[in-house]
């Protein structure tokens, strides 16, 4: 068959949500729709309107003639309630702090509306209450799925609040999306591509192309990343080659890493990662074929050596800290795990200081690929009639200008290097001092740092992805069949059991 | 009644399930189906083979939206007799004009890549017609789903017939472009 007759058979099978838009028209009369309706009776109306203008306008002169004099600016045409666009954009609820992700999306949707007049934008915030949350996310994903839905997310890859305590697994608050990716791959969001790629004044050169391509599937471009991080491991050079420790096998993947410290034999010498699963395999899906491509073998070769780690650093602290205190106290620790973010930079600024030889070395995957994780997002919904206007109003989160102000205000709430990579390392350290200026000795106060110190924002990168509620989950099932925490001693499983019972979990989550 | 009820009817195995959508929704896709076969007897056997089908799939199926399940089916139905009817060159309804005026921007030799199928391509649709505008999707379909003529079209979307045909012809090469990028069209 031919592509034409091919096309319009295939048409019968196209997404209901599309089907929906055509039916108004499927009845024996046309339906008089609001335009037709408008554009008929526009000459009569036309007629009355002007004829009881002019009467108002006469009457005024008449009866009001001070009302020219008055001071009040004559304001230009409001639109009409059919002519306004509505959007509605979701964001999470982190807080009011002027810190937490959601004061420049509140502040620029006024400054949006009032250089728009068309476009009217209402703000719904994901509760951060468990128990109110979980009706809210219950709703929208009704609404999404019945072609629904906000019009723009802006949105954390993990809330904020998600953060668990990995011993005991304590709750964690659930993302909208449990897998952005799929979510892309379901099509959850409106393809942007032709937007993008007429955008003239967005700056693409700076943008970090790697990880703005994370948000496309093929030529589909779903997902605007904003932040990201990656995997990093802070040596003190010095240290580890006194324990004869080399740099570099712990730098190759992070498969190398754990074996490097576990024939070292000595777990004190570096904390717990927190996101071992996602940091470990660069690609676990394929959600076209809505597959599980980790193999178990891999899988199985990874729990042997993790096993062994797990067990020799079960009694450290997890990573990262988060003020000056912790950062001097682990000033004695050779090797810090952590995220491309503002402590990576506190300990580079450390170690400038006190002259010691310090490496950021970044983690890689199994496979020796160096995964970034996109931790801050915007998308337009699929089911957004108004794709251009969403579009224009998403954009502005990747200007130099927002992303910079963004930056000032430190990364703390939100996680992640600003996609527009280069140029904030000073912009970030300067925030940093006036915040910590009362904690910090003067000499740090007095340093300077740019991007020619933080060589890590130039280290290539192989793969992108979203960290996963079902990353954190194997996360934690894996460190629970790995060892007892209350009796803190391992726990003898057989790994292949392990491997085969994680890989069928991920195989039933993929299919739900 | 609302779907929601009827739905349950079927779940329910009540045959009253498919007299409350016939009375319903019956009108209107008879009418889509007389849009692509031309004739009236032809679009009343689509239309009972259409609810048969919904007797069947439901349950375990519970379409949401119930309208357009039902269209997809009464359509795809309605394609497949008319191709048929073609076949045996025994006419058509509207939508036969569109697949003539497709043939301006897809040429009888253009096919498709071999390996391709027809939910593939499906899914591909749903992405071009998610780039559209919500009115330019209402043409399009309007006029190659739903097999509407270009009056009512005009009618109904407040432009001129000579706007509409010119927009559908922007369209359909839209679509040619967005294949050919996709790599499909041989």
């Amino acid at each position: 068959m031919n592509a034409r007759n091919e096309i319009l058979f295939a048409l019968s099978e196209i997404s209901p949500k599309h089907i929906r838009c055509v039916t108004p028209l499927l009845s024996e009369r046309p339906a008089v729709t609001r335009r037709s309706f408008m554009k008929k009776t526009a000459k009569w109306t036309g007629k009355i309107i002007g004829t009881a203008a002019a009467a108002v306008i006469v009457l005024g002169l008449i009866f009001l003639p001070g009302l020219w004099q008055s001071n009040t600016p004559l304001q230009s045409a409001s639109p009409t309630e059919d002519e306004t666009i509505h959007l509605t954009l979701l964001i999470e609820s982190e807080g009011t702090s002027e810190f937490c992700t959601n004061h420049y999306p509140e502040k620029y949707v006024t400054e949006y509306e009032k250089d728009h007049p068309s476009v009217e934008i209402q703000i719904e915030k994901l509760p951060e209450d468990v128990e109110e949350r979980e009706p809210v996310l219950q709703r929208i994903r009704t609404e999404i799925m019945a072609g629904k839905g906000p019009d723009i997310f802006l949105l954390p890859t993990c809330p904020v609040g998600s953060d668990y305590d990995l011993d005991t697994g304590n709750a964690y608050l659930e993302p909208l999306f449990q897998n952005v990716e799929q979510s892309m791959y379901g099509e959850k969001f409106l393809d942007i591509s032709q937007y993008y790629d007429a955008d003239m004044e967005l700056d693409k050169e700076g943008l970090n192309q790697a990880v703005m391509d994370g948000g496309c599937v093929g030529d589909a471009r779903y997902v605007l990343p904003l932040r990201y991080t990656v995997p990093v491991a802070l040596a003190d050079v010095s240290a580890l080659k006194e324990r004869k420790i080399d740099v570099n096998s712990l730098s190759s993947s992070v498969e190398s890493f754990f074996s490097t410290l576990v024939a070292y034999g000595d777990g004190s010498i570096s904390p717990q990662l927190q996101s071992t699963f996602f940091c470990a395999f660069p690609e676990i899906y394929d959600y076209k074929r809505e597959k599980v491509t980790l193999e178990q073998e891999k899988m199985t070769s990874f729990i042997n050596v993790y096993r062994e780690y797990v067990a020799l650093s079960a009694d450290c602290p997890v990573f990262p800290p988060d003020n000056s205190k912790d950062i001097e106290v682990n000033r004695e620790t050779p090797l810090v795990l952590d995220n491309l973010g503002e402590d990576v930079l506190v300990l580079t600024a450390l170690s400038r200081l006190s002259g010691e030889e310090t490496e950021v070395i970044p983690l890689n995957t199994f496979d020796g690929t160096l995964t970034a994780s996109v931790t801050y997002w915007c998308a337009v919904g699929n089911s957004c009639e108004h794709p251009q206007e969403a579009y224009d109003f998403i954009s502005h989160f990747l200007s130099p200008d927002f992303q910079k102000d963004q930056t000032a205000l430190g990364l703390g709430s939100c996680p992640g290097w600003p996609v527009r990579t280069n140029g904030f390392v000073s912009t970030l350290w300067n925030s940093y001092k006036e915040f910590h200026k009362v904690d910090l000795p003067k000499e740090i106060l007095e340093l300077a740092l740019t991007d020619e110190d933080f060589s890590i924002l130039q280290a290539e990168i192989g793969a992108v992805r979203f960290e996963t509620v079902w990353d954190r989950d194997m996360d934690m099932a894996l460190r629970r069949r790995l060892y007892d925490w209350d009796a803190m001693k391992p726990i003898t499983e057989d790994t292949n059991t392990i491997a085969q019972d994680i890989l069928d979990e991920l195989r039933w989550r993929i299919q739900e | 009644m609302t779907d929601q009820k009827i739905i349950e009817l079927f779940f329910a195995r009540s045959q009253d399930a498919v007299t409350e959508i016939k009375q319903k929704y019956g009108t209107r896709l008879l009418l889509l189906s007389r849009n692509i076969l031309g004739d009236l007897l032809d679009a009343e056997e689509c239309v009972n083979d259409t609810l048969l089908a919904a007797w069947n799939a439901i349950p375990p199926t519970r379409p949401n939206p119930l309208l357009a399940w039902l269209c997809a089916t009464v359509r795809n139905i309605s394609m497949n007799r008319l191709r048929g009817k073609r076949a045996e060159k025994r006419g058509g309804g509207q939508i036969c004009e569109a697949f003539d005026e497709f043939a301006d921007t897809f040429p009888d030799q253009e096919t498709l890549e071999t390996e391709f199928d027809r939910r593939e391509l499906a899914r591909l649709l749903d992405r071009f017609l998610s780039r559209l505008a919500k009115r330019d999707r209402q043409l399009f379909l309007g006029r190659y789903f739903a097999g509407k003529s270009i009056c009512e079209l005009a009618q109904f979307l407040g432009m001129t017939q000579e706007n509409c045909r010119v927009r559908l012809l922007r369209l359909r090469r839209k679509l040619h472009a967005f294949l050919q990028r996709e790599g499909i069209l041989e």
